[in-house]
């Protein structure tokens, strides 16, 4: 637990320094709102969509993308700098290394969540009333599960060619039903009313975490063997 | 060893092929039509109007009743009531006038249906329908109709306290409107099974490369997972040719069911898209083991999906764990060896494949002295 | 000591390693040579648990280094093909961030860490980063990463290309001193001239074996220059 503290640390540090993940994710975040500000717009002048189921699913959009995006570069930036032996050659657990990355992951991942739920509010004019602290928490939540299964399969796309265009086509299925369709719901549902009606929503998103962190921890050995 | 591994691969191949014959035959000849006794838009309105319907609901029928748009003049008052607890399930007797038959419910909480009767989701779909344990009141059926044939399928309500609760009734086996095309069941249900069991074999196949780091364990997983996507194409394909004539549409993107064994699908053709990118031999085969066992969470979404409702709704018919009386014995006989004939020709692809996975291994290898002699 | 016993190591179906024995005794500096393919990386990479073999194993001080390979990467120091070290960071960071990834003890980094960049001579730049840092300078940032553990194994992969002639000085020198602390070194390298000065003992691996082994007198001899080039061309020496 130490060491995963250490690594993620050591990214963070390395990721303020370079901002490479976090300028890309968020110019990312920034267009993929723009595309719905300006795909939409037609609808949403004319009523046709209404702005929170507009908002609950092009934000979750933007974080699945965003954070794809995201989790693919802390691991290929390791690879093609050829850094990653150096942390496989620590006496570290590698599912330390997995809880250190799907931590620092978690807080780009976060940090870019919150920047396009800004966006979102600033391009289409939106008020999330009172309900911007639920939305906000939903969106951690739904982070959470999808870093802990992205961290996983970013690591098995690094050993590929094609990574690039491989890692959504292995993590997209995986998030679907377990972040991405609850996510949206519960996050609909908060802001025309309340949290409260997401209950189940909520608990589903929750235990597919549970179940991707025991699955990492216990493969992630595999993933990263020579 | 080898020459008894021959004769055993023709053995099984003979086996799996008088199966799958016997199955054709049972499925076209000896199964029952489901019974019908509707007909058409006007007839279920006649016969259902002013009638009571002793029953709040559905879900979980071997043949499943949807409702399509409301077509004509047609509010008919009915009530329900008559609820009593059967344990884990509720029973309910529902009459109307022109048979008399029990159904299944289960003891879900009210909650409102997609479908029906929202002008948006085009003119032929049906809802899901989701009925509450507790219910007792009046409701108005509206009828509908499916296209093409006009026929109805079943019934939505409304609650007459006001409220605007929307949810449908009733899975019964008198009203399939497509009697014939339920055939199919016969062979679109033993391939989702045979797809699941594939995808657990390559679970297990996975997990054991992985312990043991002998190759012939991940031959096993990656061939089962090829064959596994063939059974599931074919229990995707074959579900839209019965849905069209049951549902009126082919797909649809709000039932879980459908939408997740398609994302199952999804999720092995990325495997093997996995494999084909990783050069190195036993890098792709722990790698890809890897992927194998985190894929298999797909198979208990997809099988699970029309059963967990409301978390997920699903109007796909349920097989398992609905109540025991709703095949009919010859009905049940042809589903049961339409399941063995699925296995053993699961068993006998798997066998095959694995011999020639492993005859391309051998190829490569020659292929590699070869090249290291030149 | 670190003892690779019978080390069998496939890929698919091809052999790199075939049976390979490989002992390294304390303070003896082993230099393992051998042309392209011949399987030294791969070598490299299960005697630092990189990779496990298909058969045999790897002992260190008598036990195998799979059973726990945590612990056992606390005794091993390893220079590779890459260097391991962070562009964005500096010399001090990157060994800082080693540093407390092996477990040393926090309060003892200000005076070792300087110390460390000392005997690499890149003091004068620790506070730079390592993306402003020639080839060299990288090198040797790696060689202090590999010994910040003291470690009982050191195993190092073409350490001599990238470094100029004081920087070939420098790591000597080190190799000298760990050497002399007991350390169990192995360094695969193509560069005859310079291990000949270095090496205790030079094994030539073809095609997954020791084919030859030269000792400290015959390198002298410069035996070892020639029997090294007719194995590289695939002749049986």
């Amino acid at each position: 637990m130490r060491a995963a503290l250490i690594i993620a640390a050591k990214d963070l540090k390395v990721e303020l320094r370079s901002k490479e993940m976090l300028s890309a994710m968020f110019l990312f975040s920034l267009l993929i709102v723009l595309a719905f500000r300006f795909g939409f717009s037609n609808a949403v002048n004319s009523g046709a969509v209404g702005l929170p189921e507009l908002a609950s699913s092009a934000l979750w959009i933007c974080f699945s993308f965003a954070a794809i995006l995201g989790m693919y570069t802390s691991f290929a930036k390791e690879k093609d700098r050829e850094t990653l032996d150096g942390l496989l050659l620590a006496p570290v657990d590698r599912s330390d290394l997995y809880l250190g990355k799907a931590l620092s992951n978690l807080i780009v991942v976060f940090f870019v969540d919150l920047l396009s739920i800004a966006f979102f509010a600033l391009f289409f004019s939106f008020d999330y009333g009172g309900q911007a602290l639920a939305v906000v928490a939903l969106a951690l939540l739904g982070s959470v599960t999808l870093v802990l299964v992205g961290t996983l399969v970013a690591a098995i796309s690094v050993n590929t060619r094609a990574r690039e265009a491989l890692l959504p086509i292995l993590l997209i299925p995986l998030i679907a039903f377990s972040v991405i369709v609850p996510s949206v719901t519960a996050t609909k549902n908060a802001m025309v009313g309340g949290i409260g009606d997401s209950v189940q929503q909520i608990e589903s998103v929750a235990a597919f975490a549970a179940i991707f962190a025991v699955l990492g921890y216990l493969t992630f050995d595999f993933v990263l063997e020579g | 060893m080898r020459m008894d591994r021959k004769k055993l691969g023709t053995i099984l191949v003979v086996v799996s092929v008088v199966l799958i014959l016997m199955t054709v035959y049972l499925a076209v000849f000896f199964a029952p039509l489901p019974q019908t006794g509707v007909k058409s838009a006007g007839e279920i309105l006649s016969s259902v109007e002013g009638s009571k319907l002793k029953v709040a609901g559905f879900v979980s029928a071997v043949y499943s009743i949807h409702f399509g748009m409301l077509d004509g003049p047609d509010e008919v008052i009915f009530s329900l009531a008559d609820f009593r607890d059967y344990g884990r399930y509720l029973q309910a007797n529902a009459t109307h006038s022109l048979n008399q038959q029990w159904w299944t419910v289960r003891p879900i909480d009210i909650k409102s249906i997609s479908g029906g009767l929202n002008p948006r989701m085009g003119p032929n779909l049906g809802g899901v329908i989701v009925v509450g344990a507790n219910l007792s009141m009046d409701g108005i059926v509206t009828s509908n109709t499916i296209a093409p044939n006009s026929n109805v399928t079943g019934f939505s309500l409304s609650s007459g306290s006001g409220n605007d609760i929307t949810f449908g009734s009733v899975g019964s086996f008198g009203l399939m409107t497509a009697p014939v095309a339920q055939k199919i069941f016969y062979f679109h249900m033993p391939s989702a099974w045979a797809c699941y069991l594939s995808f657990g074999v390559t679970l297990v196949g996975s997990a054991l490369f992985l312990r043991t780091r002998d190759h012939k364990y991940d031959r096993v997983a990656y061939s089962s997972a090829e064959i596994g996507i063939v059974f599931a194409t074919i229990a995707i394909t074959t579900g839209p040719v019965w849905a069209r004539q049951e549902w009126g549409v082919y797909w649809r993107w709000d039932d879980m069911k459908l939408v997740t064994t398609f994302v199952l699908w999804l999720v092995y053709i990325g495997y093997l898209s996995l494999r084909a990118a990783i050069s190195e031999p036993s890098a792709k085969a722990r790698v890809s083991a890897v992927y194998g066992i985190l894929s298999f969470i797909t198979v208990p979404m997809s099988f699970l999906s029309s059963r967990v409702a409301p978390l997920l709704q699903s109007s796909h018919p349920q097989v398992i764990a609905t109540s025991s009386g709703s095949l009919s014995p010859q009905a049940g006989m042809t589903i049961g060896i339409a399941v063995v004939a699925f296995t053993v020709l699961f068993i006998t692809m798997l066998i095959k494949r694995v011999e020639i996975a492993e005859a391309e291994e051998e190829l490569e290898e020659l292929k590699r002295k070869i090249g290291d002699e030149e | 000591m670190i003892d690779a016993m019978t080390v069998t190591k496939r890929f698919g179906r091809r052999i790199v390693l075939n049976g390979l024995d490989l002992k390294i005794g304390d303070g003896e500096i082993i230099a393992l040579m051998g042309p392209n393919g011949a399987g030294k990386t791969t070598l490299l990479r299960i005697m630092s648990t990189l990779a496990e073999p298909t058969r045999g194993d790897v002992l260190l001080d008598g036990k195998s280094v799979y059973d726990d390979p945590v612990i056992s990467r606390r005794s091993i120091g390893v220079v590779g093909h890459s260097t391991y070290t962070y562009d964005d960071l500096t010399a001090l960071e990157n060994l800082r961030f080693f540093w407390s990834l092996y477990g040393m003890p926090r309060k003892e980094f200000e005076a070792a860490g300087k110390a460390l960049l000392q005997r690499v001579g890149l003091s004068h730049r620790m506070n730079d980063r390592v993306a402003v840092f020639s080839k060299g300078m990288r090198q040797r940032l790696a060689i202090a990463r590999a010994i910040l553990h003291s470690p009982k194994v050191l195993l190092l992969d073409e350490p001599f290309s990238s470094l100029d002639e004081k920087g070939n000085e420098v790591l000597a020198q080190i190799l000298a001193e760990e050497r002399s602390r007991g350390c169990s070194i192995l360094i695969v390298t193509h560069d005859v001239q310079r291990i000949s000065s270095l090496a205790d003992r030079a094994e030539v691996l073809v095609r997954g074996k020791i084919e030859r082994s030269f000792d400290r007198a015959s390198i002298a001899r410069g035996e070892l220059e020639a029997g090294y080039r007719a194995s590289s061309d695939g002749g049986i020496v």
